[in-house]
């Protein structure tokens, strides 16, 4: 499905007012300035008279979940918010570091809106931190398997066997691209892991270290010997990884629902426009693992995903669809080079990707981590 | 002209200031994605002309669950601004993929590479065309962003550009960049419907099939203009290539009077001039129209562009046109003119290297109806 499916648009405008209702935030009773009328889309205008910085929420009593939000909204500042709400009974909550104020009763009357409105339980830093350490359980599970594969490599290597050198390099590095390390994720240790080759100089005679430079020299036929150095270097970089992982802010809470689109956002932007690849020209095996990866990354937090994002079946589906069709071109002996597919072939490619990462952002907007609205 | 017509928009209006051509491979996987895609476009660029509210759905009134719709770089309150958005198909879309093998327009095919060109194919052709013109740039780009957001998964673009339509200068029909009034003859039958539906609109019958009443053929041509090698031809010279005179834009003869300030529009006459003395026979506006009663059927509507773009490897500027026009029939019109033009000194000056041949689509005539509706209800 696409952004703007064409539903009927039909609100009951008339009923609603034209201009944005201002909203003064901070008296004792949170908001006194509006309770309610027929559902639709509003405007309104938020002021902050708390003399503190604080969050406003338009909560929804029974199902605890909100259909408005301010956030970073600072002392002083003041804020525009369409909010589409549909009939219910609602509170507004004003969230301050040492206080929440709940409103009267909001009351919105009329019939459902013609369209799906989704309002969202907020998550808490901590409410993320039970996902975050599911995943980084795992990542760091699967480092075992990484330096186990890299050993392979170092052996063939040592042994002068550039061609199982190759096909461990390749098994190693997909490995890596299945632990979500996309955009600096893990710093300067994911640096000398995967750091992309320098523009503009022959990766193999490059100054830099890592997946992508030991690629470069096996598949430049440079010397076994040369090699096996860089293969040392890389199994201590996974070691630095380790640590990193066991710090307690590997991965952040505001990181979480980042990550998720993250992953096929870098593939997107390298991999995908021929970025990254050293020689092997593996990038749809790539992009396979980081898919896989993205799976994994979603994987602890399907259970709020579940309940939160109404789009999460569409989006399971269409990475599932991505992904087969990615692995469409993984014949018997190995995959199709990027730049061998048809123009035709790579929009399709590209659209699905493209496709997958607006829907996963969903996922973030959801995770994004908020006060919790209860008392 | 309003968005619901038996025409699309951006086709009989005026040029905007600025202009944007993106052509897309269609990656929708079936008929029913392709039709979704379509409606989707429709109700995209309902909201997009009017300034209305998005189509409600995925990222838009659907709640806080889906980063904003609107992308902010027009501010908060919608603005129309002089939008239009104009929806053609390409040859690529009649392949076997959807069906459509028999409901081609007739003329609809690749680009021709004429003998003057040098076509980058990757810049040329496509499924679908969008041609989105508007007063401002910022406007053009906000349209362009939104709709490509809402058919991400069944539109990937293939090329594009944008350009400008200069104000006139001081008056008239605005300038190209080698500083020559272009488009001038679109005047002699814009206020003249009878002329108009002759030259623009295709007709049913025929070759032709029966959903086309209301579009027309939608030609577009990348044209680099080396305006450094221009700068350095003498003034004569351009004179002579082109058949105009640069700062009026006048025919070099006519048998009209000259009225101060609009001696663009004095008729060309090359009655007593048989042998170029004075327009050279092998000069732009001669070739393209002799005046001669046998090649007013093949004149077009213009509509194009300047374009400007980044260097060349030799440091010379990219600069050209995005050459639009219109007809009924493509190869009555422009095809005859590309050919009649073919060696035409000014193509020393010049390098076709990129668009396509597109079709653009009847309008929508109320609100139920959507873009491509009539292609698509054709086959079963």
């Amino acid at each position: 499905m696409s952004v703007a499916e064409t539903k009927n648009d039909l609100v009951p405008k008339s009923t609603v007012p034209e201009r944005p209702i201002v909203l003064r935030a901070g008296s004792p009773y949170c908001i006194d300035d509006w309770f309610g009328g027929p559902a639709g889309e509003y405007d309104f205008r938020l002021v902050n008279e708390e003399a503190a910085g604080m969050e406003v929420y338009l909560q929804d009593v029974a199902t605890e979940r909100i259909f408005l939000e301010v956030e970073h909204f600072g002392r002083g500042a003041t804020r525009a918010v369409t909010a589409s709400v549909p009939p219910g009974s609602y509170r507004w909550v004003c969230i301050t570091d040492y206080t929440i104020k709940f409103s009267h009763p909001v009351t919105v009357t009329g019939d459902p809106l013609p369209y799906d409105v989704y309002g969202i339980t907020p998550l808490t830093g901590i409410d993320l931190r039970i996902p975050i350490n599911a995943y980084v359980a795992w990542l760091t599970g699967q480092l075992p398997t990484l330096i186990e594969q890299l050993e392979h490599l170092r052996t063939s290597v040592r042994a002068g066997d550039i061609a199982a050198a190759k096909l461990d390099w390749l098994t190693a590095h997909l490995t890596y691209e299945t632990l979500g390390g996309a955009y600096g994720a893990y710093g300067e240790a994911g640096d000398s892991v995967n750091g992309d080759p320098p523009r503009g100089v022959n990766a193999a005679d490059a100054d830099f270290a890592g997946f992508r430079k030991i690629e470069a020299m096996l598949w430049s036929d440079r010397p076994a010997h040369s090699i096996a150095p860089h293969v040392d270097a890389l199994l201590e970089g996974v070691g630095d990884l380790a640590t990193v992982l066991a710090g307690p802010n590997a991965i952040r809470p505001i990181d979480v629902g980042r990550r998720i689109h993250e992953i096929l956002e870098d593939t997107l932007h390298k991999d995908l426009n021929g970025v990254g690849d050293a020689g092997s020209r593996t990038e749809l095996a790539t992009l396979d693992a980081n898919i896989t990866g993205t799976w994994h990354a979603l994987d602890p937090l399907m259970t709020v995903l579940l309940e939160q994002d109404p789009y999460l079946d569409e989006t399971e589906q269409q990475l599932r669809e991505t992904q087969r069709l990615v692995q469409s071109y993984h014949h018997e002996d190995g995959w199709l080079p990027l730049a061998s597919l048809t123009t035709r072939q790579r929009a399709g490619i590209n659209a699905a990707v493209q496709q997958c990462v607006e829907l996963l952002s969903h996922a973030a907007v959801v995770l994004d981590p908020r006060n919790s609205a209860r008392r | 002209m309003t968005h619901e017509s038996v025409h699309q928009a951006g086709i009989l209006e005026p040029a905007q200031r600025v202009g944007l051509v993106a052509a897309f491979l269609v990656t929708a996987s079936d008929r029913p994605a392709l039709e979704r895609m379509f409606r989707t476009l429709t109700a995209t660029i309902r909201s997009l002309v009017s300034a209305d509210d998005a189509p409600a759905g995925r990222g838009s009134r659907d709640g806080i669950v889906s980063t904003p719709y609107q992308n902010g770089i027009l501010g908060p309150a919608p603005v129309t601004d002089g939008l239009t958005v104009t929806v053609s198909v390409g040859a690529g879309l009649f392949d076997e993929r959807f069906g459509l093998e028999a409901h081609k327009p007739a003329r609809l095919r690749p680009m021709d590479e004429f003998g003057n060109d040098d076509l980058d194919r990757d810049q040329c052709d496509g499924d679908l065309l969008l041609q989105i013109c508007a007063d401002n740039h910022d406007t053009v780009l906000n349209a362009l962003r939104l709709l490509m957001r809402a058919t991400r998964a069944d539109l990937q673009v293939l090329w594009r550009r944008e350009g400008f339509t200069s104000p006139p200068r001081p008056s008239g029909t605005p300038r190209n960049l080698f500083g020559f009034r272009d488009g001038t003859a679109n005047h002699e039958f814009l206020d003249n419907a009878e002329l108009t539906n002759q030259i623009v609109w295709t007709r049913p019958g025929g070759d032709e099939p029966a959903w086309v009443a209301g579009g027309t053929y939608h030609v577009v041509r990348l044209i680099r203009m080396f305006v450094e090698f221009w700068d350095r031809i003498s003034l004569n010279e351009q004179h002579r290539i082109i058949g105009r005179d640069r700062d009026t834009g006048a025919p070099l003869e006519s048998r009209d009077p000259p009225i101060a300030g609009r001696e663009e529009f004095q008729a060309p006459d090359h009655g007593r001039d048989s042998h170029g003395n004075t327009t050279p026979l092998d000069s732009h506006i001669r070739l393209a129209n002799p005046r001669d009663w046998r090649t007013e059927d093949r004149r077009m509507l213009r509509r194009g562009f300047n374009y400007s773009s980044g260097i060349d490897a030799s440091g010379q500027l990219d600069m050209g046109q995005i050459f639009i026009c219109f007809n009924q029939d493509l190869d009555r019109q422009f095809v005859a003119v590309q050919k009649a033009l073919f060696g035409e000194p000014l193509t020393d000056y010049i390098s076709p290297f990129g668009g396509g041949y597109f079709f653009a689509l009847p309008g929508v005539r109320d609100a139920e109806d959507w873009l491509g509706r009539g292609l698509l209800s054709a086959v079963p």
